[in-house]
């Protein structure tokens, strides 16, 4: 089910890094885990509509109206690095 | 090329102009300043939660059944995870497995013949943020995070790279008549993702698919279209495989490049959004849209040909752009000669808009100035030759036609009897042409209508001239 | 509505709060329920009570009620953390809905409590902050993950604490530490401004000493909010008078027990607490009616894949781009470096351990077998319920099969830690009201309490047999020694 590889690539898409020794003991935690999850399909669910949230609900639009929530420049001042009015971070192409 | 048989599908980004942005508050309009139009909600900061634009919603909609799809009365927004400075929350709020309009299509007309496109879905998502690379590192701003989206994606109907262009135009048009999208290619608030592929022809099986992106023109579509399909083929007929990927297109070098390989297949991890309930539109909001839905292209073109008696092809050039149509129906009817302001406008009119790159409302004539030379001139009281001097005038000046035939004095001798005495003149006072004209010489004809002209000093009715010509050298 | 929790004494608000600071500053560090105190703002609200409560003029709801609040609840200009390192330093521009109101409601917020991070866990020893102490037992946990909020309620620090309840995040530590914990149906209360976990499971929970209070904050705070479209509108009250004038009359109130609960393997004193509270609802004039969740074996797994897809999901905002934990980076370093660092850096094992099992579930080959298939255990367990709710007004059921475990009880054993939630997960999942009414003390000196469950919207009957059960074991007398 859970593999080396699989672990990896799941790291990569998570963007998390695992140190060698955690990776092993995650591994073998996740596939315990994973091994106990796929019991679910002991139950037969042919036909049943997935259930996304559990409570009925209308929907409610918002208008289509402009207004200011926090000041844009209280937000940018939680970033850890800024130039110009904008956030900094590694060049995106190289 | 004669071997392969090209399929093409198109994905148009279009851009609404709602007020605020999809899911939250803050104004989607322009901004000068980089992360001025942006909130807490339109970035995902913590705890915050994203709410549906009712008017993205009716603008979606109306853009669906202007496509002739059938408007889904429940769909679902879903989440695409990928990392990405300018995709705040690391994932984008999209539609998946069920879109707000399906099963779609389009017809246009090319080189005389009708184009059906099918379109396979247009579905509601958020836009991006933006980054500018400075070497070294890269800023973002992320005024555009939010700006709601529809991506309309055609079915692979489309074979030639003129029909791909073809087909973008009609949407944009779309768009525009709807008023939803202005449609602007190279300021991207539409955006065309163009899929192309070969296979060997006759074979059903599609071959291997390239995404070409970054194209900013409806020329540059053909130009990429026509690269990348030379490019596959000549791959081909030496064996090679096209690898499935996303390039780019360059215009400078009208070239597309390979995007940058990627390591790992993108895997998008697309789940319904725990935070958004489905979309569930009312039949009667749809209908509602529905009947508030403007004329179309397409009707106003068979319209404008039933109306007003022009050909197809005016028709369709009239019908291009809203505005140029509402411009016609205006000089129409203040003309009362649908043809001839038909004329006008396909001819001196597009030709001057052309040269300025005035839009319309920058325009000094008015379409009840235009429809009212093209009635001088059915009343004879300019000529034909006069009316392209007058044409000229006003659009440089907004004046209008009678002021600028009064202020030159070029008002036309429609007088009847003014006409014959200065016909009468010039014949008598030419004998040897008249003897000539006589004994068969008929283009002499020529010479005498131009000794009239110059007698008249140009203003000489023509159709009155050729008339009492006529009998005159008769007789 | 004047809720009036705190019957004033007679001394101001300012007196009571400031003797609670000295109280918390006294003896939190020993329990640290406690990630951050918010003493002056505290004190200022405190003597705008004061001021109303003198002119007696718009005295509001919740005047003077003094609050912890779990530290996933956004308060404009403090730190809100969420346990975690990534959010250490994060102080929110903007106050979480539910702030909003009870700080219009007149409440005094002392503090932003303990709770693991991102609300992962069960023990609230998963907080950067170092573990919360159970106040009856400084060796045993407080339980998760708001566990700085039932421990700061226990400890008579607040009176009452807002916590969030994922799968069972205020029940169990409300079990542990002997308070009344108390989730409303999902969408009772407003998310917006709340960190979230898991958004289709995440419900807002109350602790308080005695049921009432929990329902009436309840009241207070919930209700349509339009920054969050997952609010119910239901006109249903959750605090409802009758319930409390009616408390001591169950006849013709049916309690459910569940066959698969009952069978399962609990320490004695967990089936000690369901069998005087059994008998105790039954003199109260209530029928004890069987029922049956047979697919309830499968909740913890159903739960686990959601709740781990949902929060692989909503915890990837968190870069270190535009706010929160930023490595030492430097500029050569590729975006998938930089991003890798950051995260790797800023999130502690147990949710990272969650993000890899919600990306896992969520993956291409994987989608269908596992996050799908949870989806579709979902609807079926929601109909088990509704199935049982036709029958009963309400059930009865243990909250955890044991007593606040010792520190330490799992390590390296995530699984055992996933499988005792047993109890409580399939009330997320169905997005069903629960509450914890805190029994006895076992023999080791700790609270043991039992569980209520009704249909959704339907609190005012949990209301009206948890009212039934305070009558009879009165454990708000007892407190813990601090």
């Amino acid at each position: 089910m859970i593999n080396e590889d699989v672990l990896k690539k799941v790291c990569t898409l998570s963007r998390l890094r695992l140190l060698e020794a955690e990776s092993a003991e995650m591994l073998d935690q996740m596939s315990r885990i994973i091994a106990h999850f796929d019991k679910l399909k002991e139950v037969s669910t042919e036909g049943v509509e997935p259930l996304y949230t559990a409570v009925e609900m209308k929907n409610v639009w918002r208008e289509d109206e402009v207004f200011q929530l926090t000041t844009p420049k209280s937000l940018m001042k939680l970033a850890p690095d800024e130039q110009e009015g904008q956030v900094k971070v590694p060049q995106v192409v190289k | 090329m004669s071997n392969w048989d090209v399929v093409i599908g198109l994905e148009i980004h279009a851009q609404l102009q709602t007020d605020s942005k999809v899911f939250a508050p803050d104004s989607a309009g322009y901004s000068k300043h980089a992360n001025e139009n942006i909130s807490e909600i339109s970035l995902g900061y913590p705890g915050s939660l994203p709410t549906v634009n009712r008017m993205a919603v009716e603008y979606s909609i109306k853009i669906g059944l202007a496509l002739n799809c059938n408007i889904k009365k429940n769909s679902v927004f879903a989440r695409k995870h990928y990392f990405y400075p300018d995709l705040a929350k690391g994932y984008q709020i999209s539609q998946f497995e069920l879109p707000l309009c399906e099963d779609g299509s389009i017809d246009f007309m090319l080189d005389d013949k009708n184009v059906t496109v099918g379109i396979e879905r247009a579905h509601m998502e958020e836009d991006a943020g933006k980054s500018s690379h400075k070497g070294g590192y890269s800023l973002i701003d992320y005024n555009r995070a939010g700006v709601p989206l529809l991506e309309i994606v055609s079915k692979p109907d489309m074979t030639t790279s003129k029909q791909a262009a073809e087909y973008a135009r009609t949407v944009r048009n779309v768009l525009r008549y709807l008023e939803v999208c202005d449609g602007n290619l190279e300021e991207g608030s539409m955006r065309c993702d163009c899929n192309v592929s070969l296979k060997p022809k006759g074979q059903k099986e599609l071959g291997t698919k390239v995404e070409i992106k970054n194209i900013n023109s409806f020329r540059f579509i053909e130009k990429a279209l026509d690269f990348e399909i030379q490019r596959q083929a000549s791959l081909l007929e030496n064996n090679e495989s096209i690898s499935q990927e996303t390039r780019l297109y360059d215009s400078t070098k009208n070239k597309t490049f390979s995007m940058r390989s990627k390591e790992e297949a993108m895997d998008y991890r697309y789940f319904p959004d725990p935070d958004l309930l489905p979309l569930e539109v009312s039949d009667e909001l749809i209908e509602s849209i529905r009947k508030n839905l403007p004329e179309l292209p397409l009707e106003k073109k068979e319209r404008f040909k039933k109306d007003y008696e022009i050909p197809d092809y005016d028709a369709s050039v009239l019908t291009s752009d809203k505005d140029l149509a509402f411009y016609f129906e205006e000089s129409a009817k203040a003309s009362k000669n649908p043809k001839a302001t038909s004329n006008w406008i396909m001819g001196d009119f597009l030709k001057s808009l052309k040269e300025s790159q005035l839009s319309f409302e920058d325009l000094k004539v008015s379409p009840k100035d235009l429809g009212l030379l093209v009635q001088l001139i059915d009343k004879g009281e300019i000529s034909g030759k006069m009316a392209k001097q007058v044409f000229a005038d006003m659009w440089k000046s907004g004046e209008s036609p009678k002021a600028i035939v009064k202020s030159k004095g070029l008002s036309q001798i429609s007088d009847p009897e003014e006409v014959k005495s200065i016909v009468e003149g010039v014949v008598s006072a030419h004998p040897g042409q008249l003897a000539e004209y006589k004994s068969g010489k008929n283009k002499l004809f020529g010479f005498f209508v131009g000794q009239v002209m110059k007698e008249s000093k140009g203003q000489a009715n023509p159709e009155l001239v050729t008339k009492f010509l006529m009998e005159k050298l008769k007789s | 509505m004047n809720i009036n929790i705190d019957e004033g004494s007679g001394t101001s608000v300012v007196s009571k709060i400031t003797e609670v600071f000295s109280k918390i500053e006294e003896k939190d560090s020993s329990i640290n329920s406690f990630i951050s105190l918010h003493k002056e703002d505290a004190l200022a609200s405190a003597a705008e009570s004061d001021k109303r409560f003198k002119s007696q003029e718009d005295v509001r709801p919740l005047e003077g009620v003094s609050f912890s609040i779990k530290d996933m609840f956004c308060v404009k200009g403090h730190k809100t953390t969420a346990g975690s390192k990534m959010l250490k330093d994060f102080v929110p521009p903007y106050d979480a809905t539910v702030i909003k109101r009870l700080k219009d409601a007149g409440a005094i917020i002392l503090g932003k409590a303990n709770q693991d991070e991102f609300a992962m866990g069960s023990t609230n020893e998963m907080s950067y902050f170092g573990a919360c102490k159970n106040p009856w037992n400084l060796k045993h946990v407080a339980g998760g993950s708001s566990g700085g909020s039932a421990a700061s309620v226990a400890a008579r620090f607040a009176k009452i604490s807002l916590g969030t309840d994922t799968g069972g995040s205020v029940r169990q530590p409300a079990h542990f530490c002997g308070t009344v914990g108390f989730k409303p149906t999902y969408g009772r209360v407003s998310r917006y401004g709340v960190v979230s976990f898991a958004s289709s499971l995440d419900q807002t929970g109350f602790f308080s000493l005695k049921v009432e209070d929990a329902f009436k904050v309840a009241q207070v705070v919930s209700g349509k909010d339009t920054f969050d479209q997952t609010t119910s509108s239901s006109e249903k009250v959750i605090y409802d008078s009758n319930s409390v004038d009616t408390a001591q009359d169950l006849k013709g109130f049916k309690v459910g027990l569940v066959k698969e609960f009952m069978d399962a393997d609990v320490d004695s004193d967990v089936a000690k607490a369901m069998e005087l509270s059994k008998n105790a609802l039954k003199a109260r004039g209530a029928e004890i009616v069987e029922v049956e969740l047979p697919l309830v074996e499968h909740g913890v797994p159903a739960y686990y894949l959601i709740a781990t897809s949902e929060a692989a999901s909503n915890l990837s905002r968190y870069d270190g781009v535009r706010y929160g934990h930023r490595a030492d980076v430097n500029t050569d370093m590729s975006l998938e470096e930089f991003y890798t660092l950051n995260r790797s850096e800023g999130f502690g094992p147990e949710v990272k351990r969650r993000i890899l099992l919600g990306n896992f579930s969520l993956s291409s080959g994987y989608i269908e077998a596992f996050y799908r298939k949870a989806c579709q255990l979902r609807r079926l367990m929601r109909e088990d319920y509704f199935k049982a709710f036709a029958k009963v007004d309400a059930i009865l059921a243990p909250v955890a099969s044991t007593a606040a475990f010792k520190l330490n009880a799992f390590e390296g054993d995530p699984l055992k830690k996933f499988l005792n939630d047993y109890f409580t997960v399939t009330v997320n999942l169905s997005g069903l009201p629960g509450l914890t009414v805190p029994v006895q003390k076992n023999e080791s000196g700790l609270p043991v309490g039992v569980q209520l469950i009704a249909n959704q919207f339907e609190e005012a009957k949990l209301l009206k047999a948890g009212l039934s059960l305070e009558d009879e074991f009165k454990f708000y007398e007892e407190a813990p020694d601090v």
